[in-house]
């Protein structure tokens, strides 16, 4: 099956008359971009929180994201949908960095000593939230479907044309990725403030 | 309340927990000025390059080719390696395709390409991999290290993009490999390439270089840089 493809054009349209932005010169330009980022940001911060479990590197990996909207803002200021291109470059500048992360840990010779490992890696599992270590247990995509599903309320639709990928592989990876959080502590909670049980989805589920 | 408004929940709560600083514009000015003075240096050593090459008379196709394109993707292309490129193979998605080490295979998917590595780093059954999605045209590397003999490591290549990748290469600490070039049937946007090289740890444990640096490129039948690129983490 070939997953779909979002189109991102690849010229810039021809310049409009009207255009504010390509009046007022480079200061214009950037007031532009500043206002839209400072828009975003809090949001983002926290969308990329989730996709990462970190706060600081949530914050790298959202500056990183504008600096490339920053630098191609003419183009991506004139796209219909602006937030579905930032959404896609946050997503695979997180998968990015994550695939860089793995080859580092590639890199050690022998396997981490058991007990260094314990004493560094066992503070920071207390550090984080049980919601986050159940999320860090979903592969990078999976955990990227659940986010932008249920936190950024995207539709299955968007949650395609962010990550390029099919409708089907959109709702797959959900799925599994509920399945894999259904039955964890961290939605004990949430479960038993209610009266269902968390053992399947209800007939209304979509 | 289903799963769904549970995860949704909990998530929100999650994201709530979070206290978001304002926004700094200074990071992003750092990030971009950085990134074009990268790319003023890397123009000005290509066209060096160019002008060596042209001055030895080589008559290699990707020399040339390189002479030619001084500007742009071809600016950060490898040395050529010597002698013939390995032969390119074409699998089946699914199809376990062997690497030449024992345990070791790969596979290619739609938008993944699949890696089995040796018992030592414990994948299991199922293999480590790269994934991708987007139309950015790319090139990018894994390194898979092999122990317990730190002699050499799978250095796998990935290009995504248009065009019909013929050979890829890769120079490491200024030697340069031909990888075996992977593709699925048709014109799947991406090829991948394979090759054992050095690795880049020593018996003792100590670094013998950097992964920063290493060079990547990806080549058609012509010999044209479809992309490349240089390691900078």
């Amino acid at each position: 099956m070939t997953a779909s493809v979002l189109h991102i054009p690849v010229e810039d349209p021809p310049p409009s008359t009207t255009a504010p932005a390509s009046a007022g010169g480079p200061g214009l330009r950037e007031m532009d971009f500043e206002g839209f980022a400072a828009t975003r940001w809090r949001r983002l911060v926290r969308t990329a929180y989730l996709l990462t479990g970190d706060y600081h590197e949530a914050e790298d990996v959202v500056q990183a994201t504008f600096a490339k909207v920053f630098r191609n803002w003419s183009r991506i200021s004139r796209l219909e949908e602006p937030d579905a291109y930032i959404h896609r470059a946050l997503v695979n500048n997180n998968l990015s960095r994550h695939r860089r992360r793995r080859v580092r840990q590639l890199l050690m010779p022998v396997l981490p000593d058991r007990a260094h490992a314990a004493g560094g890696g066992h503070r920071d599992v207390e550090e984080r939230s049980v919601l986050l270590q159940a999320l860090a247990e979903l592969p990078q995509r999976q955990r990227a479907v659940v986010v932008l599903r249920y936190w950024e309320d995207m539709s299955e639709y968007q949650v395609a044309e962010v990550l390029g990928c099919s409708l089907g592989n959109v709702k797959s990876q959900a799925s599994r990725g509920l399945a894999k959080l259904r039955g964890h502590p961290a939605l004990a909670s949430y479960a038993a403030n209610t009266d269902s049980t968390i053992d399947g989805t209800n007939g209304d589920n979509r | 309340m289903d799963t769904e408004d549970m995860v949704r929940g909990a998530l929100r709560d999650e994201a709530a927990r979070v206290a978001v600083a304002d926004w700094s514009a200074a990071p992003v000015r750092v990030q971009v000025r950085r990134q074009r003075r990268g790319r003023r240096v890397a123009m000005g050593a290509s066209a060096v390059v160019a002008a060596l090459a042209v001055v030895a008379g080589t008559g290699a196709v990707l020399s040339a080719q390189r002479a030619v394109q001084a500007v742009g993707p071809a600016s950060q292309a490898p040395l050529v390696p010597e002698g013939p490129a390995p032969e390119a193979v074409v699998v089946e998605p699914g199809q376990q395709l062997p690497l030449g080490r024992q345990d070791w295979w790969m596979q290619l998917k739609d938008q993944e390409i699949c890696i089995h590595d040796a018992p030592a780093y414990r994948s299991g059954p199922g293999c480590g991999g790269h994934s991708w999605a987007g139309g950015t045209t790319e090139i990018t590397m894994q390194y898979y290290g092999s122990p317990p003999q730190y002699q050499e490591a799978l250095y796998n290549l990935i290009y995504h993009g248009p065009g019909q990748v013929a050979r890829m290469a890769i120079e490491v600490d200024g030697h340069a490999y031909w990888a075996t070039v992977a593709s699925l049937p048709g014109n799947p946007g991406y090829a991948t390439g394979y090759v054992w090289g050095p690795s880049n740890k020593t018996p003792n444990g100590s670094t013998a270089y950097p992964l920063e640096g290493i060079k990547l490129a990806a080549y058609d039948a012509q010999g044209k840089v479809l992309a490349s690129k240089t390691l900078s983490s």
